[in-house]
């Protein structure tokens, strides 16, 4: 209707022709009538997502007055319908996107129901990992066949459960390398999207889902975590530089903050670890306990080698471009960490010191390119890690009153000032632009 | 592509249905074909966010002696031969870390292994632990087991069939009486 309305004004206004205005309203006719409503979409998946888990859940109650021969009959009987309901949207030309995700979505659960109905009848022991493993996998075509989005989200949701219950619940815990199998099943899908369909919200679902999982989920690729708990830390934090650069490349730069879980999460993670780091205690029961001799038979060192080669790689190539003309340390604080951990390990105060300086740095990097692209977001984003960094340091019992007070009202006198300059700046330009 | 497609749905549809059916036959040949052993137990009651509310069974016939002293390690795969012992319950014959003959063995893991100068104590997780049980039913189930656990007279045993590696839980039993029975 509103393009209706604009294409009248403009008809008015003579700018475009009554032909060009006929060409304009038949084209979104047309494509109102291809494309899918994205409510019935929607809500198409939301039914089957309740549907699907409420027959889960009823499953799981554990009708124990029916017999084996009859709960047999149940297991199967909701994979049966969703086979049949996905082979009926598999032959309907063209394609409907609905029926697609609707169907797939519901056999991805008929197909955990039946494998727990048969667990449940024979009191089969199995750990919990191997169940969503198993039901996973069995999923994992239906993102292929009937290219269903939301299926796969739900893989990635559920290969993180279980490499969380391999990895870090089971009694005797094991490397979860299943999952990484399954991750580079997703690739092709992953591939196709990023391709023909960067734009669209499922890719940015897709992108926070898998980004979340392998933050989650990497840490159950280390085996004992015995004396090695600064190599966990730097492990994490070379990832995130890796996020963090990988989302100021230019195919993600453009995109919103929103639509960029690598830059989001990236930036949270390497501020979180540096903050914890910035604290004494750490540095000092390194110093006290020392180091684990084996390290290099624990494979998180591995890992961390090659997500430090990863990271380093992406921030040469994120560099080419700098943001605003100045230099951003945030994607390289892996180095700092590595020099401290590495090398100057035993130098408590030099350590802590260092910390609290690369922090400061990143804090300024933010403000001055807030100021500089005059976004007001960007500077106060700076000025917040300054205040935190201000927060830490009010309860470090070794930095004297005087100076823990100065670093407070400066803290504080930044926020003032640099907002009230850059609003200044806006206004004179406003002014000047009137003029 | 068209037919590719067909051929690759009906592919997944033979897994989704081969990986059910699979363990039924499997589970139900034990059923059928294994010997029962009685296993005295003591049990609790967790859940699982699938496949519902168990009760989780600790098997007092857990720990073999041996003598010599015998190595294994945490979580080795590992095969308990059984035997009935005179009260007819179900008691280690041996535990080997190779594959035994005959069809009267399960195939375990090892949770925890005591080597003193001459002789070992291997402690073993049977692959048989829990019991599926109605939601509303498993807690009542934990609560009866310890109210009567007190009573020395009171025998709590799972059944299990057994046969070439595998196991079955058929049933609890509280005093030879049904689990279920006595929840009714």
């Amino acid at each position: 209707m509103s393009i209706q309305n604009d294409l009248n004004e403009l008809l008015h206004a003579n700018i475009i022709t009554q032909e060009t205005a006929e060409k304009i309203a038949g084209y979104y006719q047309q494509k109102k009538s291809t494309s899918p409503n994205k409510l019935t979409a929607v809500l198409g998946i939301l039914g089957a997502l309740l549907l699907g888990s409420g027959i889960v859940l009823i499953i799981a109650h554990n009708w124990d007055e029916l017999s084996r021969i009859t709960k047999t009959i149940f297991a199967f009987l909701p994979l049966v319908i969703a086979q049949l309901l996905c082979a009926c949207a598999l032959r309907k030309q063209p394609r409907n996107k609905v029926w697609d995700e609707a169907s797939s979505v519901l056999l991805f659960f008929a197909i955990g129901t039946s494998i727990s109905l048969i667990s449940q009848i024979y009191h089969v022991s199995g750990s919990l990992s191997g169940f969503l493993l198993t039901w996973m996998l069995l999923a994992l075509p239906l993102v292929y066949i009937l290219s269903s989005s939301i299926v796969a989200l739900l893989i990635v949701a559920g290969i993180t459960w279980y490499a969380c219950e391999a990895g870090y619940f089971d009694r005797s815990t094991q490397v979860p390398y299943a999952y990484i199998i399954v991750l580079l099943l997703l690739i092709p899908h992953y591939l196709r999207f990023l391709q023909s369909k960067s734009n669209s919200n499922y890719f940015t679902w897709l992108n926070w889902f898998l980004v979340l999982s392998l933050l989650i989920c990497l840490g159950s690729f280390t085996q004992s975590t015995y004396k090695i708990y600064e190599w966990m830390f730097y492990m994490y934090l070379a990832f995130c530089c890796l996020l963090y650069n990988i989302g100021r490349l230019p195919f993600f730069r453009q995109k919103s903050l929103m639509a960029n879980p690598f830059l989001v999460l990236g930036a949270a993670g390497i501020l979180f670890i540096l903050f914890f780091w910035s604290f004494q205690f750490l540095w000092q029961e390194l110093d006290n306990y020392g180091k684990n001799p084996d390290i290099f038979s624990n494979t998180i060192i591995y890992i961390a080698m090659l997500l430090t080669l990863a990271a380093f790689i992406t921030w040469l190539k994120s560099r080419k471009i700098p943001v605003s003309g100045l230099f951003d340390p945030t994607g390289i604080s892996f180095s700092l960490f590595f020099l401290l951990i590495g090398l100057l390990w035993q130098h408590v105060a030099l350590n802590v010191f260092m910390v609290n300086i690369w922090i400061l740095l990143i804090s300024l990097f933010f403000i001055r390119r807030g100021a500089k692209e005059d976004h007001l977001g960007i500077l106060n984003f700076g000025l917040i890690i300054i205040a935190i960094l201000a927060i830490c340091r009010f309860f470090d019992e070794q930095i004297p009153f005087l100076w823990r007070g100065a670093f407070f009202v400066i803290a504080g006198a930044g926020f003032f000032v640099a907002n009230s300059l850059i609003l200044r700046k806006r206004k004179q330009l406003s002014t000047q632009k009137e003029n | 592509m068209n037919k590719l497609l067909w051929l690759a749905f009906l592919l997944m549809i033979v897994a989704q249905w081969w990986a059910p059916a699979s363990m039924i036959t499997q589970k139900q040949r034990v059923l059928n074909k294994g010997t029962r052993y009685k296993f005295v137990t003591a049990p609790i009651d967790p859940e699982d966010p699938f496949r519902g509310r168990y009760i989780s069974l600790n098997f007092k016939e857990n720990v073999f002696a041996a003598k010599p002293a015998r190595q294994f390690s945490y979580g080795e795969k590992v095969y308990v031969s059984l035997q009935v012992n005179p009260e007819g319950f179900a008691s280690i014959k041996d535990v080997s870390s190779k594959p035994v003959n005959g069809n009267d063995y399960v195939v375990a893991t090892v949770s925890y292994n005591n080597i003193n100068r001459d002789s070992s104590f291997t402690t073993i997780n049977y692959p048989f632990d829990k019991y599926y049980m109605d939601e509303f039913k498993a807690p009542a189930a934990e609560k009866m087991y310890n109210e009567r656990r007190m009573d020395s007279t009171t025998k709590t045993y799972a059944l299990v069939s057994i046969y070439k590696g595998d196991a079955v839980i058929k049933d609890i039993y509280f005093n030879n009486i049904p689990l279920l029975n006595l929840l009714k």
